[in-house]
């Protein structure tokens, strides 16, 4: 114990790093579960409430910087009738992203009550804190009923679209693998010819998805802009929802099968709302298919 | 010592949460500058190593709250960046525009390489890490831009400030 005493208090610095880096290693070692337990819950819970507000604020603010930048482009163009346009042009400008804001919500509305499996609407309140991950953090956790692996999808120029999954769930918020992330991997097939393949994410900073296993033999039926959707082979995606469009069709001499670059139907540079898919009580995930072919 | 270490813990965490929301409004590239590890440089250097690698393990941890990475990720190499900035403290000053550009510059290396050695080793498939990337880049050069300002910011507000040792040495 004497000897403990001494190493602490002579190698203290050494002692705590080692002790902190062995911690962190435990931590990666036993992550091996797709959920992170209670620990990691409550800790997104709680910095989920202060994501929440600071989302909420920097959305007044980004508001803000876009009605001062407009009324300086006013100002350079009429500048006789300068105060009066301010004013006119700050108010008008609050209308429009309001009216902006309004559509986009009617569509989501809209679009929910189409659906026939139960959905959640979800509002967009971070990415990644780094740039490492393709993390989405949304408004929605468990007490909303989110749980991990529920689909979401988002409501893009009147069409749904694939967004991806949800990976961790805190009480007030959750955190979305899309399917841009090189772990993302959906079921998929070719709504066109019906042949099947697996879509991956090409990784942050890439926003291009690869399916792969189309067998070879199919290339003379596959166009470019043809639509890929969810195949519905997986329990987590129900069939049919858009996930991208063919851009480029390549084979290796040596694979049997086709690898289709695709680019995805959502634009996650605008996303703002999402909607997330709830099974019903009976468990089974089913979108109608006439939404999911209404949409081409 | 444990009230500033919270408070530098609590600041870098604020400061992670508006990377994932304020500053994607703002960034080019969708790279976003890592405030969080400025503050923890700042706060380390200042400090010395053991409450910069206790700092940096819980502001680590804050941010795997935040991100897909799996937990312990962030905390294991902001300790590695906090005991290592934090042996600075009394051998070099970090004042002006050069110095702190260059602390900046080399912890967000350390960071990256720390980071792509973890993923190889964990093998941690979501991790987009390489310094062949131009995100890599852009993001070093971000943070680094920024460092001078944040740390003049920090130095004239004196938060984290410590009494320098007096007397005879």
């Amino acid at each position: 114990m004497r000897r403990f005493r001494e190493l602490i208090h002579n190698h203290g610095t050494g002692v705590s790093l080692t002790a902190l880096l062995l911690s962190a290693t435990l931590m990666l070692v036993f992550q091996s579960s797709p959920t992170r337990g209670g620990f990691g819950e409550l800790g997104l819970s709680i910095v989920g409430i202060v994501q929440q507000s600071t989302a909420w604020v920097a959305g007044g603010v980004s508001s803000t910087i876009g009605s001062v930048s407009e009324l300086g482009n006013l100002r350079s163009d009429y500048e006789a009738l300068l105060e009066q346009l301010l004013e006119y042009e700050a108010t008008q400008q609050d209308l429009v992203e309001l009216r902006q804001e309004l559509d986009s919500l009617r569509e989501l509305i809209g679009f929910s009550q189409q659906l026939e499996t139960r959905n959640i609407p979800a509002r967009v309140i971070g990415k990644d804190p780094g740039n490492f991950f393709s993390t989405i953090s949304i408004n929605k956790g468990r007490r909303d009923g989110m749980r991990v692996d529920l689909p979401v999808i988002a409501v893009q120029d009147n069409g749904e679209g694939l967004v991806g999954r949800i990976a961790h769930v805190g009480s007030t918020s959750s955190i979305v693998r899309p399917i841009f992330d090189s772990a993302s991997f959906v079921a998929a097939r070719l709504q066109s010819s019906r042949h099947e393949g697996l879509v991956s994410g090409g990784g942050i900073g890439n926003n291009v998805l690869l399916m792969r296993y189309v067998p070879e033999g199919t290339r003379g039926e596959i166009g470019y802009g043809d639509v890929v959707v969810t195949s519905g082979m997986s329990e987590i995606f129900p069939a049919g929802i858009r996930i991208g469009r063919v851009r480029s069709i390549s084979s290796q001499p040596y694979e049997t099968s086709l690898e289709l670059e695709l680019g995805a139907v959502v634009d996650f540079s605008r996303l703002e709302y999402v909607l997330v898919i709830v099974p019903s009580d009976g468990g089974s995930l089913e979108m109608n298919s006439q939404i999911g072919n209404s949409y081409q | 010592m444990i009230g500033k270490i919270v408070r530098a813990v609590l600041l870098a965490a604020l400061m992670g949460i508006l990377q994932t929301n304020a500053l994607r409004f703002v960034s080019p590239a969708a790279v976003i500058p890592d405030l969080a590890l400025i503050i923890l440089v700042f706060f380390a250097h200042r400090n010395g190593s053991f409450p910069g690698q206790i700092a940096g393990f819980f502001t680590g941890l804050l941010l795997d709250f935040l991100s897909l990475a799996p937990l312990g990720f962030f905390a294991f190499i902001y300790t590695v960046i906090g005991f290592v900035f934090g042996a600075t403290k009394d051998r070099i000053v970090l004042d002006g525009v050069v110095l702190p550009f260059v602390a900046l510059f080399l912890a967000t290396l350390v960071k990256i390489l720390t980071a792509g050695a973890l993923a190889g080793v964990f093998s941690i498939e979501t991790a987009s890490i390489g310094l062949l990337s131009s995100r890599a880049w852009i993001e070093i050069g971000l943070t680094a831009l920024l460092a001078p300002l944040l740390f003049a910011l920090m130095s004239m507000m004196g938060i984290f400030h410590t009494q320098q040792r007096g007397g005879f040495r």
